[in-house]
């Protein structure tokens, strides 16, 4: 038990690993290949002046139910149903273009859970905007008419800061609010505003 | 062997004493009569896992008061006030006007004080009525704050203190009101619309109360306001303003339309209706992610609750009555139509043992015994410890067992975890070697190391949460229990040596007749390499479950880095050692030395906020981190100096069994 | 000369500077991010101080260490009971740092994107790209040539003889912005600005702190073809998003051929394709907290089909390679991502554990009785 085996054993371990090192690595820097046949799908146009990733944009699809105990509403189909839990009575979301997702939550709070301008305000802080008054809070939002009756819209965005933008609604009853929020990067919450338009106008009590 | 036996006597009085004395000493306070044994069992869904309301209330507690156990004494009167959590809690939900009273907000900046603009106490505690008082304040400076739209890394300490309280009210509010809708009777119902709803009597009803009559108040209400728009439409011709035409409106209608309106407004205006104290389960699990439901959520969604609804009146009514028998049965019953969850009353009898602030307790007792023996009496002063430290270990093992038990997994998970489980291991080595060698600084040692870890764990346990679910991608039983405990193992045999090495040198500065410094030198190495073997072990475990979980051994993560740092220091040590580069003295000083490097890998990886490893930054951490390793490099230069120059340049004879 | 390299001393001296090292490393990456840390400290065979002075890198210092516990163990290893604990351990670690050499050396992983019901047989590298050139003219399947990156440094010629077409490297950006052009601006162009020139410019800027973050800029000049084709050519890094599938292509006509290029994620190939049936999210109780993720595939080799799972800790390996859950994407969480590892060290470790383990387990239990005296009657202090 002495030398020799050592070498013999350090030798085979130094060989074995300059063979396995080198020819473990396959790749090739420059190589040609068969591959399926791959349909060219036309490009989006994007906004003006804007800096994006070629080839976002969300396609259009059918709506599918959704519900909790007291509302009913109607998402578009490609919505991921995160489902319910703690405050939320719903949640949704949205694959943007594989590296932005938003996220859409339904939430019920008390009747006094802040007047319109705090809530506002509240969001504006979230997306670093500046609070507003309440005169000024009543002139930037949007009253819309849907399933639900009478609802505040509102779209917040902050060019100096869009990586967060929100756009929301508010749907006021005797005993309680549900608020409608929208949370993503500016570009997304624009490209799907649509779709989460028709999906406010689409909420109904039950 | 009789003052053996007064020794072992000492023993059982001080253990007694510290163990038991706490729970029993006369309450000149009792808040209220009411038992809590039932109510604390209660189950509350929070923090993604089910526990007892005894767990809810502490956490809660914990956040505001950040202490499990709320304790006051009037400066005035010199009573002083004692409640447990779940008393608080109790009174919190029930009574609030009390527990409004209660100063249990903990302001120590000034100028948040200044700030918001109450009256300095001395303690620096403040009820919610005082901070109430002075909402307006509040809500201005957390509204300047946001104007101003600075970042949180630009806030100020005033800022960020600020907003945090601001978040304790919000979420003491949101608890307080969990019964209000029932007990607060504060809508008003003329007699008309009464007699119409077949309510009774007029007076001041509770939400509660009203909501049975939900449908009709709707149906009525819009006949009503039918009414109101046509005579407010046939005024569109005089020239009034819209506040004058509705106020002519609303008096040409009869009196229960008049009452009607006051009804619907005031039970808007109900005040908020929390989603809170989630206590009962979802009737539809699936449909809705598993969520429970609070008091309220159950009056307005539960397809079943009246009977639920029953329990939650009947107990603020017995409560208020002080009639502790009828509410105790009243929560058992409840308990039994929600049904029973498994380990909620381990949790409970968990929580008030206490196991480790006792065996925190314990050990400072060692401490003293244990210093004490250097001067007097060692034989028996040894002794003592030994008792104590084997106590204290038993209450500390069944603290861990216990845990795991709990959480159905292995003992170390968190930071927190992590600080008991090296302590635990620490002391029972030291205590295996003082009963091998019998040399009296082996249990020296524990006595020190254990209560300072433990001191620090208490530290984190008063965060919050220390019983919480663990992550995804973390959660495999095998690995926590192997890749883990070994790697923690680690750390206590390293900070066994480290601790040790101090004692060492000193020993070695100031030597004691007939000790054999050279046996606990060659003991200290041989324990060195146990701590190379379990951290080696560990580290080389830890990159396997991240190649079986990841596709990657080794990402140089921070923390994969900083397990990787102490193998190398100890390599270096020993190799310095074989190579004859460092003899005793070095050696022991690059083991204080460890200590530093252990600390950094520990607790330094995760202030970097890179990686996988990240729990947040914690500038205290950061503060202690800093002052402990100033501390350990200066014992360790002055300690070798010292070593180095005082008499001894005798070392310990080289043996060849110290070349390995 | 061999005594030298075999002393202790060399270890001593070169854990010393790898100590450095490390705990540099470890502080740098808060700034630049692990993946840079990782290339500038740890993989680099020299570390430059100011851009210049070269120091010592990771791979060169372990490569030291190496060579140093070879020849100790080869002549200076003895086999006696006291030393047998101490050789084994020498041994393993012999093993670990070899197997690391073979990772580090020859080693690749990416990511696989799959939705259900497609399959796939390829993964990308998280932070390589490649300029794809793809010949659409066969009848039955297109016929592909990849550029790595590697190849397109600015100035660099490559030539794909097949089509005769040269692509001269102009600018190569690590990481780039991509602006649309207006309408002046494009007046301005000159004639020879072919496809996505002719609406977008890219520029370099500065890294990612997130690697894989990173939109790699190329911007070539292509001739061999056409007056009208050959011309500069601008591109960005297309991502691999299934729902982007043949986005993002530049066509053109070349020769009488319809030819697309792209630049893309780098891909691998395997000898196997993977089909996913379905991909399965599950949540904690009452929480949006993840708590596994599965993805049910079937795996065509050989030509069976087999049914297999793959989820958080429990990968599927096939082949040399290594596929592990990692992500779930998609609008209803139907696309599942795979990391994929090719690493023929990845048992060395494994291995070389349990016999570093073995090692020192049998040093300390020789070594207790010399080492720690149980004699009864030590004085206590």
């Amino acid at each position: 038990m002495d030398k020799p085996i050592n070498i013999i054993i350090a030798t085979i371990i130094v060989a074995a690993m300059l063979y396995l090192a080198y020819s473990n690595d396959d790749r090739e820097d420059a190589k040609t290949y068969n591959s399926p046949k791959v349909t060219i799908v036309a490009e989006k146009p994007a906004p003006e002046g804007s800096s994006f990733k070629e080839g976002s944009g969300v396609k259009p699809t059918e709506p599918t139910e959704g519900s909790s105990d007291s509302y009913s509403w109607e998402a578009p189909k490609h919505w991921l149903n995160k489902g319910a839990g703690g405050m939320r009575v719903g949640s949704y979301e949205v694959d943007y273009d594989g590296a932005i997702k938003a996220e859409i939550t339904l939430i019920t709070l008390g009747p006094n859970s802040g007047s319109l301008t705090s809530n506002i305000n509240r969001w504006r802080g979230q997306v670093e905007l500046a609070s507003l008054s309440e005169e000024e809070v009543k002139n930037s939002v949007e009253t819309r008419t849907g399933k639900f009756g009478k609802f505040i819209y509102v779209k917040l965005v902050n060019d100096t800061h869009p990586d967060k933008a929100i756009a929301a609604a508010i749907y006021r009853s005797p005993d309680e609010v549900l608020f409608v929020k929208m949370t993503a990067p500016a570009n997304a919450v624009n490209d799907l505003e649509k779709d989460f338009i028709a999906f406010c106008d689409s909420v109904a009590t039950k | 062997m009789f003052e053996r036996s007064l020794y072992v006597l000492l023993f059982l009085c001080c253990v007694w004493t510290s163990l038991v004395a706490e729970e029993t000493a006369p309450d000149d306070t009792a808040v209220s009569s009411i038992d809590m044994k039932e109510f604390k069992s209660i189950v509350v869904q929070g923090g993604d896992r089910l526990k007892p309301l005894d767990s809810y209330a502490r956490h809660l507690l914990l956040g505001i008061y950040h202490q499990s156990k709320f304790k006051h004494t009037d400066r005035m009167t010199e009573k002083t006030t004692k409640m447990s959590a779940a008393e608080w809690f109790a009174e919190l939900i029930f009574m609030p006007e009390k527990a409004r009273q209660r100063k249990i907000f903990k302001i120590q900046n000034n100028e948040v004080i200044g700030s918001v603009g109450v009256e300095p106490d001395p303690d620096f505690l403040y009820s919610y009525n005082e901070l109430i008082a002075e909402f307006e304040n509040i809500n201005t400076e957390i509204k300047k704050l946001q104007d101003s739209k600075i970042t949180k890394e630009q806030m100020s300490i005033r800022d960020k203190q600020l907003l945090i309280l601001r978040n304790k009210i919000n979420y003491f509010e949101k608890h307080m009101g969990s019964l209000a809708y029932i007990y607060m009777k504060n809508i008003e119902v003329g007699p008309n619309i009464a007699e119409k709803l077949s309510l009774g009597e007029g007076g001041d009803y509770s939400f509660y109360d009203i909501y049975g009559k939900q449908a009709e108040i709707a149906s009525l209400y819009e006949v009503m306001i039918k009414k109101y728009s046509d005579i407010l439409r046939a005024k569109d011709s005089e020239n009034l303003t819209k506040k004058e035409a509705s106020l002519q409106a609303i008096l040409e209608l009869d009196p229960w339309e008049q009452e009607l309106f006051v009804v619907k407004i005031r039970s808007e205006d109900v005040g908020r209706i929390p989603m809170f104290f989630p206590t009962v389960p979802s009737e539809n699990p699936e449909k809705e992610d598993g969520a429970w439901k609070s008091p309220v959520q159950v009056l307005l969604s539960y397809k079943n609750g009246a009977e639920l609804q029953q329990y939650f009146e009947e107990m603020n009514a017995n409560y208020l009555a002080e009639n502790s028998e009828a509410f105790s049965a009243t929560v058992k019953k409840f308990k039994e139509s929600v049904g029973h969850r498994e380990k909620i009353d381990l949790e409970v009898s968990y929580n008030s043992a206490d196991y480790f602030y006792n065996s925190l307790a314990l050990y400072i007792f060692t401490f003293l015994f244990s210093f004490t023996s250097f001067l007097a009496w060692s034989k028996n002063m040894r002794m003592l410890s030994m008792l104590f430290v084997a106590v204290a270990l038993c209450l500390h093992g069944t603290g861990l067992v216990i845990r795991c038990f709990l959480m159905s997994r292995p003992p170390v998970t968190t930071l927190y975890e992590s600080i008991i489980f090296v302590c635990f291991v620490l002391v029972l080595v030291c205590f295996i070697f003082e009963w091998i060698q019998k040399t009296n600084v082996w249990i020296f040692c524990a006595s020190i190391a254990g209560p300072l870890l433990l001191f620090i764990a208490h530290k984190y346990s008063t965060e919050g949460e220390t019983l919480v679910q663990v992550e995804a991608v973390l959660n495999t039983n095998f690995w926590l229990a192997t890749h883990v405990v070994i790697i923690t193992i680690g750390y206590s045999m390293c900070f066994v040596v480290g601790v040790m090495a101090h004692v060492y040198l000193c020993l070695k500065i100031w030597p004691k007749k007939d000790f054999d410094l050279k046996s606990l030198y060659k003991t200290m190495v041989w324990l060195s390499l146990m701590a190379l073997l379990f951290s080696t072990f560990g580290t080389i475990l830890g990159g396997i479950w991240a190649d079986q979980s990841w596709g990657r051994f080794w990402g140089w993560d921070p923390k994969e880095n900083g397990a990787m740092m102490i193998v190398l220091w100890l390599l270096f040590l020993t190799h310095g050692r074989i190579a004859g580069m460092m003899r005793d003295v070095g050696y022991a000083a690059g083991l204080i030395a460890l200590n530093i490097v252990v600390a950094l890998a520990w607790f330094g990886v995760n202030l970097l906020q890179v990686g996988m490893h990240t729990y947040g930054f914690d500038e205290g951490t950061w503060t202690n981190l800093q002052i402990f390793i100033v501390v350990e490099i200066a014992a360790m230069i002055m300690l070798a100096i010292l070593a180095i120059n005082r008499g001894s340049n005798k070392l310990p004879a080289e043996s060849s069994a110290l070349n390995q | 000369m061999i005594k030298t390299l075999c002393s202790p001393k060399i270890f001593f001296y070169t854990l010393i500077w790898l100590m450095v090292l490390v705990f540099l490393g470890t502080l740098h990456q808060k700034d630049i991010g692990l993946y840079a840390a990782q290339e500038k400290y740890f993989s680099s065979w020299f570390l430059y101080i100011g851009g210049v002075f070269p120091l010592p890198g990771g791979r060169l210092t372990l490569a030291v260490v190496f060579v140093n516990l070879v020849c100790k163990f080869m002549f200076q290893s003895k086999w006696s009971l006291k030393r047998t604990g101490v050789n084994i351990t020498h041994f393993g670690a012999l093993l670990l740092l070899a197997g690391g050499f073979v990772t580090a050396k020859g080693a690749y992983e990416g990511i696989m994107l799959i939705e259900e019901g497609g399959e796939s047989n390829y993964f990308s590298d998280y932070h390589e790209v490649e300029l794809a050139v793809i010949d659409h003219s066969p009848q039955q399947e297109d016929q592909v040539h990849a550029l790595s990156q590697s190849l397109l440094s600015p100035g660099s010629v490559q030539t794909l003889d097949s089509l005769g077409m040269t692509i001269k490297v102009v600018e190569f950006y690590k990481n780039s912005s991509k602006f649309k052009l207006g309408p002046h601006q494009i007046s301005l162009l000159p004639n020879n600005y072919r496809g996505d020139a002719r609406a977008f410019s890219v520029t370099g800027i500065g890294p990612e702190k997130e690697s894989e973050a990173n939109m790699q800029g190329l911007v070539v000049d292509i001739s061999g073809g056409d007056e009208e084709v050959n011309g500069r050519y601008v591109f960005q890094k297309n991502l691999n998003h299934p729902y982007l599938k043949g986005q993002g292509l530049q066509v053109l006509e070349w020769k009488g051929k319809k030819i697309s290029l792209s630049l893309r994620g780098r891909r691998y190939h395997l000898p196997f394709s993977v089909a996913l049936d379905d991909v399965e999210t599950k949540y904690y109780d009452g929480t949006s907290k993840v708590l596994s993720y599965k993805s049910f595939v079937n795996v065509e080799e050989d030509g069976a089909n087999r049914a297999r799972v793959i989820s958080m800790n429990e990968p599927l390996r096939s082949k040399g390679y290594t596929l592990y859950q990692s992500q779930v994407l998609g609008r209803h969480g139907e696309i599942t991502g795979l990391a994929t590892v090719k690493n023929a060290g990845r048992q060395v470790p494994y291995y070389s554990s349990i016999i570093i383990c073995i090692g020192l387990l049998l040093h300390l239990v020789v070594m207790f009785p010399k080492l720690v005296s149980t004699k009864k009657g030590i004085k206590n202090v």
